[in-house]
């Protein structure tokens, strides 16, 4: 009678799980065996954080981890204790070879964190110039960001932005690709590094005013370290603008 | 009806009293309040996401360690005590006894919830940022969740009479709960046909965490549309319920 009981109950248990454990969307879409994690060393603290279903925890933590590799002078070279900072303001080709895929490891933990694709792909594309990983990372955004597709201004479009200016760098137009920038540092989801990236470029084209624009905007973002770079590069673009200035007056001058 | 609510009140003041609820207590309070340093090291631009992650994870580890060892220990506790022997002597069936228990312990997971929620709430309303309603379900399908294990967990120790087994399997369910989508994807790859069906079976035994998972994906709103709460709930019940009454049903014929 009573082992008949138990049957019952685990029928019913069957029954159940049969009725509810359709899997979940998130958790069919985003199998962890679909992707393979990539740096083996985290293999421990990422597989933790699968099992015991705490993939967003463990994915800042990998955004830290991503933060600190980046954030520190290139793993490829000697250390030199002044470039701290100023390394992230250099472009920096064949460096931080594993940016790609620390970028990857947090998508894959958390492919909803659409920061880390903006990110990683401004990274990838402008500092570290390496375009094709960039959009190898664009890809990954928009296969994990699909469901977005439909609503305009969400992140899944604000990548595909991301990937026309990719697109408008390897083909050389890079007034296009500016413009691309400009509208996604608009957009307001772009990260800090994109806009000076953004504003870069148009201090490298003579742009100043839309430069300045941009680091004053920077100064006020209340990250330090941007805001050290903002008032260095305001004092540099007032300088520039100032000879501009002069000189277009010299010129002017000349002609009368 | 009234004798359930004595042990249930009694069990609460026993949980509350044992010095390993205080520690994990603390500890919980301790490591939510780490989110708030680990938001120094996440950058400028993610600080909410990561106060906000690490603070539900840290509720629910916490709440997860607090059940299973309640549970083992509550009831181990009595049975080498004799205590137990001075509760059945009294006019209170076994059935009560157990369901008595079973609440006490999740009024204790209520209690610790309410403490480590309102907690990290006030950090995250400190740094002034919002708290969403999806929020409040995240806890909601955290508590859920300890229905569940906590029913899971009684069913071990009572019919396994051992702490390391029963928090060993209970540990294991857990895992293996929140591991079901991939589980899955691993049967399906397998070709010898009774592994597959033996695996099939526990498949279908083992309760589904992903279905009460929401923490994973509580900022998509695309996903949460998918979360019914309903559908949690009576999954829930229904689980809880026959664990519950398998348990009562072991501890009937069981010689103390």
């Amino acid at each position: 009678m009573r082992n008949a009981l138990v049957a019952i109950l685990i029928m019913i248990l069957i029954f159940t799980n049969l009725l509810f454990k359709k899997p979940v969307e998130y958790n069919k879409r985003y199998n962890v065996f679909v992707f393979r994690l990539p740096l083996e060393k985290f293999f421990v603290i990422d597989g933790v954080g699968f099992i015991l279903g705490l993939r967003k925890f463990v994915s800042d933590i990998a955004w830290i981890q991503l933060l600190q590799y980046y954030g520190g002078p290139p793993p490829e070279e000697p250390y030199h204790k002044e470039d701290i900072y100023e390394h992230m303001a250099k472009i920096q080709p064949g460096k931080y070879k594993k940016f790609k895929d620390y970028c990857k490891r947090i998508v894959i933990l958390d492919p909803l964190y659409s920061f880390v694709y903006f990110y990683g792909v401004g990274v990838l594309a402008w500092n570290l110039e390496r375009p094709d990983e960039a959009l190898e990372i664009v890809e990954l955004g928009l296969n994990n960001l699909f469901f977005q597709k439909d609503i305009p201004d969400s992140d899944y479009w604000e990548l595909v932005k991301y990937q026309q200016a990719i697109y408008y760098k390897l083909g050389g137009k890079y007034l296009e690709m500016i413009d691309k920038l400009r509208e996604i540092v608009e957009s307001g989801k772009a990260p800090n590094m994109v806009k000076a990236i953004l504003a870069n470029l148009y201090k490298k084209y003579g742009d100043y005013e839309k430069a300045l624009f941009i680091w004053q905007e920077l100064l006020l973002c209340g990250d330090q370290e941007y805001v050290e770079r903002a008032k260095a590069q305001i004092i540099q673009i007032k300088k520039l603008m100032r000879e501009k200035y002069e000189k277009n007056s010299t010129s002017t001058k000349r002609n009368f | 009806m009234k004798n359930l609510i004595e042990i249930s009140i009694f069990s609460l003041k026993e949980n509350l009293k044992t010095k390993i609820y205080l520690v994990l207590l603390l500890f919980g309070i301790g490591l939510i309040f780490l989110g708030l340093l680990l938001t120094g090291l996440s950058g400028f631009e993610q600080p909410q996401r990561v106060l906000v992650n690490t603070g539900i994870a840290m509720i629910e580890l916490f709440c997860l360690l607090l059940v299973i060892l309640n549970s083992v220990e509550l009831f181990l506790q009595d049975v080498e005590t004799k205590s137990i022997y001075i509760v059945l002597s009294k006019p209170i069936s076994r059935t009560k006894y157990i369901i008595g228990k079973y609440f006490g312990t999740l009024i204790t997971i209520f209690v610790s919830i309410l403490v480590m929620s309102i907690f990290h709430m006030l950090l995250i309303k400190i740094s002034k940022w919002g708290i969403t309603k999806e929020y409040f379900l995240t806890i909601l399908s955290i508590f859920l969740k300890m229905f569940i294990v906590s029913s899971i967990t009684l069913f071990s120790v009572v019919s396994m009479t051992s702490r390391s087994v029963a928090v060993i399997t209970s540990v294991l369910l857990w895992i293996a709960g929140h591991f079901t989508s991939e589980l899955m994807f691993m049967i399906k790859k397998i070709k010898i046909v009774v592994v597959k069906i033996l695996l099939e079976i526990f498949y279908y035994i083992i309760p589904n965490f992903q279905l009460l998972n929401l923490k994973d994906y509580f900022d998509s709103p695309y996903f949460v549309a998918q979360f019914s709460l309903l559908k949690a709930l009576v999954y829930t019940v229904i689980y809880s319920t026959i664990f519950l009454f398998l348990t009562c049903l072991m501890f009937k014929n069981k010689d103390l």
